[in-house]
């Protein structure tokens, strides 16, 4: 279990570094959080009250957060003390792509299509982004300076967005790779032994599951 | 001994190294941070002056190689040579060449002591462009590794490979006292051979100290001068025949100063080698 994905092998910097670039990482970016923060939170009013059935805000927001992941975090901050961050990298740019295209110019994140049990599971899982996951991480040890904003840093935007993607129930193309970075994020987690990110884990169950769920428009409702 | 301190000879060139060595995977990646490289400065300053002389690293271990650098630019002229030991890492071995080219810029314009080529990748296309900068005085000794137990057989191969033979000066491959894989094959290999072994994963990434929480030292472990368990794990390694030097790596200064401890004193005979196998692994 130690060697969790083979991951020892290849996790080469200790949580203290990582840590400490989040630490570095919020100092520059402070008062970004403001505003990232604000955006989620309207996106996810927006979902939960307005039910738009084709919000190309959602897509657009959530398309600059993984581009931002991609490009500002994992390229130019991350890579520095991680080998494999340029091929993250790669991934959280091609899913900000992908945001773009379904979510903004196609229009398929549609709120109005999701079953009552998926849509409050995808709602409170994009709340516990928000809040509960920054809360989660302090409450294992993190420090204040360096716990994880919605928008800024990997964990709670993954969080964020497979709620967002329980609520909208898009494709299964803008849902592969938050889920396969759930589940690598979450052993990463473990062997890194910060606890805070085994929720990646909890939230991809919820996502197979709630997913599995069929489309309110689908045959077996009438 | 040298001034107290246990060395062992590099067969090939005679070169007397410290049996203590120091590991840089994971401790020293810590970046651009000024905080923590100043952190691993202190714990660098602390290896070279109790003694310590072969810093190993890799191109693998993202900014280590700048770390060190940093580090020894900091300390300056006045402190001890370090043995500067690090490896080829790329799958392109036309690569090869930029790739050391820039290890040398980050330890800051230095000469490798040892080049090593990363987990055989494309050893043989390295070990031939290796061969040429020996010649040119770029390098002084080479050598190949690998970690974890990872294809022991096909490192045996290289060992005994009728090219590699004639350029290989050491070996490096993880070794510790409930890791003992390498006492079927490679040290016997070693040792005919006459290289230089660098046990590396000493106390398997510190999980050996999780093994070993809370349990007293046994009594023999006075004998030979330890004073704590890494001193005793420590022992155990670089006093098997065949090994050169141990490359512990840590970030705290004073785990560096309870491991460069290991570098004095008395080492365990055949026998008491066999009884700390089997207490440690009766804990």
């Amino acid at each position: 279990m130690n060697d969790l994905l083979g991951l020892e092998r290849m996790v080469l910097f200790t949580p203290e570094v990582l840590v400490d670039l989040h630490g570095r990482l919020n100092g520059d970016l402070w008062p970004l959080h403001v505003l990232t923060l604000a955006l989620a939170a309207l996106l996810l009013a927006r979902a939960w009250w307005a039910r738009p059935a084709d919000e190309p805000f959602a897509g657009c927001v959530m398309a600059g957060f993984w581009l931002w992941l991609g490009i500002g975090y994992f390229t130019n901050a991350r890579a520095e003390v991680d080998w494999m961050a340029p091929y993250v990298a790669a991934a959280f740019i091609l899913q900000g792509a992908l945001l773009t295209w379904f979510g903004v110019v196609r229009g398929s994140l549609d709120f109005t299509a999701a079953r009552p049990m998926p849509r409050g599971m995808g709602a409170l899982l994009a709340l516990f982004a928000i809040a509960g996951y920054p809360l989660l991480a302090w409450v294992f040890g993190a420090e204040t300076a360096a716990l994880p904003s919605v928008g800024l840093l990997p964990g709670p935007t993954v969080l964020f967005t497979l709620g967002v993607m329980l609520m909208a129930r898009p494709s299964w193309v803008l849902i592969v790779l938050p889920l396969s970075w759930a589940i690598v994020g979450a052993a990463l987690g473990w062997v890194l032994g910060m606890w805070a990110d085994l929720a990646l884990l909890i939230s991809a169950g919820a996502v197979l599951s709630g997913r599995g769920y069929p489309s309110r428009w689908s045959p077996d409702r009438r | 001994m040298a001034g107290g301190l246990v060395t062992k000879p590099i067969p090939n060139s005679g070169e007397a190294v410290p049996v203590i060595g120091m590991g840089t995977s994971r401790t020293f990646n810590v970046g651009s941070s000024p905080r923590l490289r100043d952190v691993r400065t202190a714990v660098l300053k602390t290896f070279l002056q109790m003694g310590g002389r072969l810093i190993d690293s890799s191109p693998m271990y993202g900014s280590s190689e700048a770390v060190i650098g940093y580090g020894l630019t900091k300390l300056g002229a006045d402190a001890p040579k370090p043995f500067a030991a690090t490896k080829v890492w790329t799958p392109s071995v036309s690569g090869g060449p930029e790739q050391m080219a820039d290890s040398e810029r980050l330890w800051g314009g230095r000469t490798f002591d040892l080049m090593q080529v990363h987990n055989l990748v494309e050893w043989r296309g390295h070990l031939e462009t290796l061969q040429r900068w020996k010649a040119e005085g770029r390098v002084r000794h080479l050598g190949i590794t690998t970690s974890h137990g990872w294809r022991h057989e096909e490192f045996a191969d290289v060992m005994t490979d009728p090219f590699a033979v004639p350029l290989l000066d050491t070996v490096q491959f993880t070794y510790n006292i409930l890791d003992r894989e390498a006492e079927a094959r490679l040290l016997p290999l070693a040792a005919e051979r006459k290289l230089a072994v660098i046990a590396n994963r000493p106390f398997r990434r510190g999980q050996l100290f999780g093994h070993v929480a809370g349990k007293p030292l046994p009594g023999w472990a006075a004998n030979i001068g330890c004073a704590n368990w890494a001193q005793v794990m420590l022992k155990f390694i670089v006093s098997h025949p065949a090994v050169t030097c141990a490359i512990p790596a840590t970030t705290r200064v004073d785990h560096m100063a309870q491991n460069m401890g290991a570098l004095t004193g008395p080492m365990p005979d055949a026998a008491l080698r066999r009884r700390m196998v089997a207490d440690v692994e009766s804990l």
